[in-house]
């Protein structure tokens, strides 16, 4: 039960005002505020009545942060005269205040303390998104934030008046006794300070409210040297050094979430390598951030790397774990010039299921912002900084990523029956997007592609329509080897769909020495005599991307390094080295990893199996298969049929489609008529649930084991 | 079990649709209404109050309990006022001047008004005098302050002065209460009462209210 409200905001002269956030009010703590637990004898009672009244008080929640940078104009205790500082009010409005008394004097006392407890907790929120804000505002203007000051323990407290003139609120004001009305609201101020140092948070542990039921651990501060730069941040003593780099626009690669599992969030803690998500700083400390994908590779098409002619727009795919984009000139359709990055939300977790759990759990606000500045980041790159402002922006993505980008709520995707908020083709203007976005490209209009089903994207939908899935003669099939492995098989008259949940194996992620496409990256294997190998740019291996995997396990399968049920000869009992990384430490493919290849392939192969079955075919009646996503171009064909990953028929069928996504979008781009006829893919495709499918779990069992890339017979 | 004792166990539960049929009932079977009141709804919140203060139950226990003996009194009241029962007694209380603060106050008239005692709720940002007239007009028993801040707690002390120079002080019984106040600054500013938490409120103000009739 979530609430969502979005975020506006303008600037009024050189003071800041904001007056509209994407905030989710948190059930769990707003009972938990109240002391009511799930044990309660009334918790039902209690959920009901949340139930019933929490869009009232939601939008009743008029929320405003005002704030200016300035000076102190006279001495306040040890701060004095001239002391650069920003002063700030934030308000949750009259409404709410009002609201909770009617209800007091009405005798609805369940109702009051609820909508006071929500709206405690949309202030705790806002604050915490105002000090997101500040840290983002004093990054681009180059001063640090050295500490929030809080009368009267920090500072003397006729300050108060000074900061709600300077402040330029002007809804609220002070009553005789130096409060604040209306009630919910509250004023700041921040030192500032030259030192590259951020620490705007409110300190539970300096903090006298003991019996505060929102009161958090104390406060430590880190020192974090990341890319040569060195920052002061401040963590919380419980939770985790990950959390806190993200918190401060440090995103370090955590695969599998931050659930200690992956191993990628290695981080030197006061010299000792550490996981960054299972560090807890009790004292300060210094933190190394060791991992880095900057340099990540993507799949993008040959663009001519110029300045566009004439008109040009921007196509955009937004992948689990790459972003891909194409400056295109309407004209001509020529692709101008591309842009490739990683998608920042992977410091979230590698796959949708991470990403929707660290949605849910409230990271949403977080997710999004990540993703909307990679895309101004993009954007801006490609159009010279609005030197050629785009006429339209097209963005195919999987549904997640859709979500995610537009700030909806991800509850719906991350449990049975899988309902998305939408799935329908969105239009809007950039600027209503980002309030971040630069002044040129706050006016463009952006399309998002529509899709089918909480799993069956947009990005398919636009890799349907750019290889003409259903269109061309005979039957064919598009298989995208993503993070999740999605399949359309069609004809003329009847399209299906469906979803494996591969996970990131074939990606590099959960693999043990498994890495993305970066340089160095392992992508070619041969285990014959001595292991010998290719890396991506030639250099020094890293680790092992997705291709380099298969490879690895087709090769083990053919020499029987493994059995078919997927257990390693006991040569390799302590895993299969394949080389030695620049660091001294070697580069192993283990047992565990095997497992992770084998649930994928299983995942996909299965997938593959049912909708050829359902479709009312055999293998043999398919005539092209087109695969898209990373692997596509370097994908060994016959050694995914070694593994299992696609039948023995396949061979001869497989076309690498590069990014279908992308090539979807651009062609949308181009021509507006097209829309109707990805509305059309949308209606004529229907989605197969695998999971459903009575024939699942037999096949999937079956799949997980190796057959030397044989039929298994079920078609 | 006798339908008295049902209302003031459904009361204890919240369930604020049996409580009212119970009260109809047991009015349809010719109980009087203070019996219904003090014997099931007000019996029924004491216990809940006794249990808060114990632990043994937490703050929504005690609104869902609230808001059922709400549901009792509303089919009640026009019957108390037929029958002529008069309240415990009569408390007027308010946050004091300069202070916007109102959930801890409002939730102790929820435990005042619980406790069979008629409260005037006087609001917040309320001036001195203004506590001092809505009590001689309603004949109060008992003047309770709130504050929340400690810039706004003098104005307790400003509210037993002036009753001193009124010539009222003795007349009424002044309970304080808030988050910076404690014993020390009731006994400071000559106020009779300081309680912890809203339950204990109305615990004292009954007790101090029947200790002086």
């Amino acid at each position: 039960m979530w609430i969502l409200l979005k975020r506006k905001s303008r600037n009024i002269g050189d003071s800041m005002r904001i007056t509209d956030f994407w905030i989710e009010l948190d059930t769990q703590r707003v009972l938990e505020a109240m002391d009511c637990q799930p044990d309660s004898p009334v918790y039902e009672e209690v959920l009901k009545t949340y139930g019933e009244i929490k869009d009232e008080v939601a939008a009743l929640i008029r929320p405003s942060i005002d704030f200016e940078f300035g000076e102190l104009s006279k001495d306040y205790g040890e701060y004095k005269k001239g002391c650069p500082v920003i002063f700030s009010v934030i308000s949750l409005g009259k409404a709410i205040s009002d609201y909770v008394t009617d209800k007091f004097s009405s005798g609805d006392y369940l109702s009051a303390m609820l909508a006071d407890s929500m709206a405690d907790n949309y202030y705790v929120q806002l604050d915490e998104e105002f000090c997101r804000i500040l840290r983002h505002c004093c990054k681009e203007r180059g001063v640090g934030i050295l500490k929030r000051a809080e009368p009267p323990k920090d500072i003397p407290f006729d300050v108060i008046n000074e900061i709600i003139e300077k402040s330029g609120t002007e809804n609220v004001t002070l009553t005789e006794g130096m409060m604040l009305s209306p009630v919910k609201s509250c004023a700041q101020l921040f030192i500032l300070t030259d030192e590259n140092c951020f620490s705007p948070e409110h300190d539970c542990g300096g903090c006298s409210a003991l019996d505060c039921k929102l009161r958090k651990m104390t406060v430590v501060k880190i020192n974090v040297i990341h890319n040569t730069q060195k920052i002061c941040i401040n963590a919380r003593k419980d939770e985790n050094i990950l959390e806190a780099l993200r918190k401060n626009g440090i995103y370090i690669n955590a695969v599998c979430g931050g659930s200690g599992k992956c191993g990628k969030c290695k981080i030197l803690l006061n010299g000792i390598e550490r996981l960054a998500c299972k560090s807890y700083p009790i004292n300060n400390c210094e933190v190394t951030v060791i991992h880095d994908d900057s340099d990540f590779l993507v799949l993008s098409p040959k663009a001519a790397e110029k300045e566009p002619d004439g008109k040009c727009g921007i196509a955009i795919d937004i992948g689990t774990t790459t972003i891909a984009m194409a400056l295109i000139e309407l004209d001509s359709g020529n692709i101008a010039n591309t842009y490739t990055a990683i998608n920042s939300q992977r410091a979230y977790g590698a796959d949708v299921i991470s990403r929707i759990s660290a949605a849910n759990e409230g990271a949403g606000t977080a997710m999004a912002e990540l993703i909307r500045k990679d895309l101004i980041i993009g954007i801006s790159q490609l159009c010279k900084n609005g030197k050629y402002i785009p006429e339209k922006i097209t963005i195919a993505a999987n549904t997640t990523m859709i979500h995610l980008l537009m700030g909806f709520s991800c509850k719906g995707l991350g449990e049975f029956p899988f309902t998305p908020v939408t799935t329908n083709k969105l239009d809007f203007t950039f600027g209503e997007l980002s309030c971040d976005a630069p002044k040129w490209l706050f006016d463009v209009p952006v399309m998002v592609l529509p899709g089918i089903s909480a799993y069956i994207g947009a990005d398919i939908v636009s890799g349907i329509y750019a290889c003409k899935l259903d269109k061309l003669d005979g039957i064919n099939m598009l298989i995208d080897l993503g993070t999740n492995g999605e399949m359309v098989i069609a004809d003329k008259n009847r399209m299906i769909a469906a979803s494996a949940a591969a996970g990131p194996a074939f990606e590099g992620g959960n693999i043990t020495c498994g890495t993305g496409s970066i340089n160095g990256a392992i992508f070619h294997v041969s285990l014959k005599d001595c292991p010998s190998f290719q890396t991506i740019g030639g250099g020094a291996p890293v680790g092992i991307c997705g291709t380099g995997v298969i490879d690895i396990v087709s090769e083990l399968v053919l020499t029987g390094g493994t059995d078919e049920t997927g257990l390693l000869s006991e040569e390799f009992s302590h895993g299969v080295k394949i080389a030695d990384a620049f660091d001294g430490k070697p580069i192993v493919f283990n047992q565990k990893d095997l497992r992770e290849v084998q649930l994928a392939k299983a995942a996909v192969r299965t997938g593959i199996d049912l909708l050829i079955k359902r479709f009312g075919i055999t293998v043999d009646n398919i005539d092209h298969v087109f695969v898209s996503g990373g692997l596509g171009d370097s994908l060994s064909v016959q050694n995914a049929i070694n593994i299992g990953l696609f039948p023995d028929e396949f061979l001869s069928k497989v076309q690498a489609a590069g990014n279908t996504s992308l090539a979807g979008a651009i062609k949308v781009l181009m021509d507006k008529s097209l829309e109707a006829e990805l509305l059309r893919i949308k209606d004529k495709c229907t989605e197969l649930s695998l999971s459903d499918d009575p024939l699942f779990n037999d096949t999937f069992i079956n799949n997980i084991y190796f057959r030397g890339g044989k039929s298994n017979g079920y078609y | 079990m006798a339908i008295i004792d049902e209302i003031s166990e459904y009361l204890q539960k919240g369930r604020a649709k049996n409580v009212k049929a119970l009260v109809e009932q047991a009015l349809e079977e010719g109980m009087n209404a203070k019996d219904i009141l003090n014997d099931g709804l007000l019996a029924g919140m004491m216990i809940v109050g006794q249990k808060f203060r114990n632990n043994e139950v937490f703050v929504p226990e005690v609104l869902v309990a609230a808001r059922a003996m709400n549901a009792g009194i509303s089919v009640l009241e026009p019957k108390l006022v037929e029958e002529g029962v008069e309240p415990v007694g009569k408390a007027v209380i308010g946050t004091v001047k300069g202070d916007l603060h109102d959930i801890g106050k409002n939730l102790v008239i929820m435990m005042m008004k619980g406790a069979g005692i008629e409260v005037t709720d006087l609001g917040v940002d309320v001036e001195v005098d203004t506590f001092i007239d809505k009590a001689e007009e309603i004949g109060a028993d008992i003047i309770g302050m709130s504050a929340l801040l400690t810039t706004t707690m003098p104005n307790m002390q400003k509210v037993i002065e002036r009753l001193q120079e009124r010539g009222l002080r003795n007349k009424y019984i002044v309970m304080i209460g808030g988050a910076p106040v404690n014993e020390d600054f009731a006994k400071q500013i000559g106020a009779d009462y300081y309680t912890p938490d809203a339950a204990a409120a109305a615990e004292t103000a009954k007790k101090a209210i029947l200790g002086r009739k």
